[in-house]
């Protein structure tokens, strides 16, 4: 079996293609990487976000909630704190 | 116009309720103030909704006493009242009823809706309670 001896041309031509080659996999290996990292990040964004949806009412929910949801009045002047203090008294003293 | 499509929107909700009807009832009197109270808490598990009847003057406190048939010389009364006529004195039958609870001395009635059979407990438990914890201190 006879082997052919390249040129120096054509050589130089497939190292060329051959470090093209090796360079796009590379890259492809990088963006593919690069996506899974942003994916990641999303996802603990994502993750993130809900936990405090989920978690601030519940750490910072105004103690006045404790006792009413909510006061209508048909007359302004009075705080709302005092129609549920006035509905407790009511009942403490019957 | 905004303002008044919330105020709509605020009172939608009052107006198909038993505690509407009896916002209602009193809210368009000038001589009284009245308030509603939604979800005040029993318990970690109860709450009810309540409305507040202020007579302004004793002139008035008269009217709204003469139409409960509150009679001054009890003090501070409490009884079951039917949801639709919170004077008429009723017993619990697991329908919707009024705890109402009548106070002379502050001119004040206070309706608290009953709904269903863990709101009458924790009521009745509330007051023990209170009752207790007052006697205490």
């Amino acid at each position: 079996m006879e082997h052919r001896v390249l040129t120096d041309n054509e050589f130089d031509q497939l190292w060329q293609e051959a470090s093209a080659r090796s360079q796009g996999h590379r890259l492809s290996e990088g963006y593919g990487q690069w996506q899974r990292n942003r994916r990641r990040t999303l996802g603990t964004l994502a993750m993130l976000t809900v936990l405090a949806a989920v978690a601030l009412p519940l750490l910072t929910g105004s103690p006045r909630n404790d006792v009413y949801e909510h006061v209508y009045c048909n007359r302004t002047g009075v705080a709302d704190g005092q129609w549920a203090e006035l509905a407790d008294a009511l009942l403490m003293e019957a | 116009m905004k303002r008044i499509l919330i105020y709509i929107m605020l009172l939608l909700p009052v107006v198909a309720s038993a505690q509407g009807k009896l916002y209602e009832r009193y809210a368009s009197r000038a001589d009284l103030t009245v308030a509603q109270v939604s979800g005040f808490r029993l318990n970690d598990t109860a709450r009810v909704d309540v409305v507040l009847v202020v007579a302004d003057d004793a002139a008035a406190w008269q009217r709204l006493a003469r139409e409960l048939d509150i009679r001054e010389s009890e003090g501070v009364t409490s009884w079951l009242g039917a949801a639709d006529q919170p004077a008429r004195r009723a017993r619990w039958t697991g329908a919707q009823a009024l705890r109402v609870v009548a106070s002379p001395e502050r001119r004040s009635v206070g309706f608290y809706i009953i709904e269903n059979e863990g709101q009458y407990d924790a009521l009745l438990d509330y007051q023990l309670n209170q009752t207790v914890k007052n006697k205490k201190k």
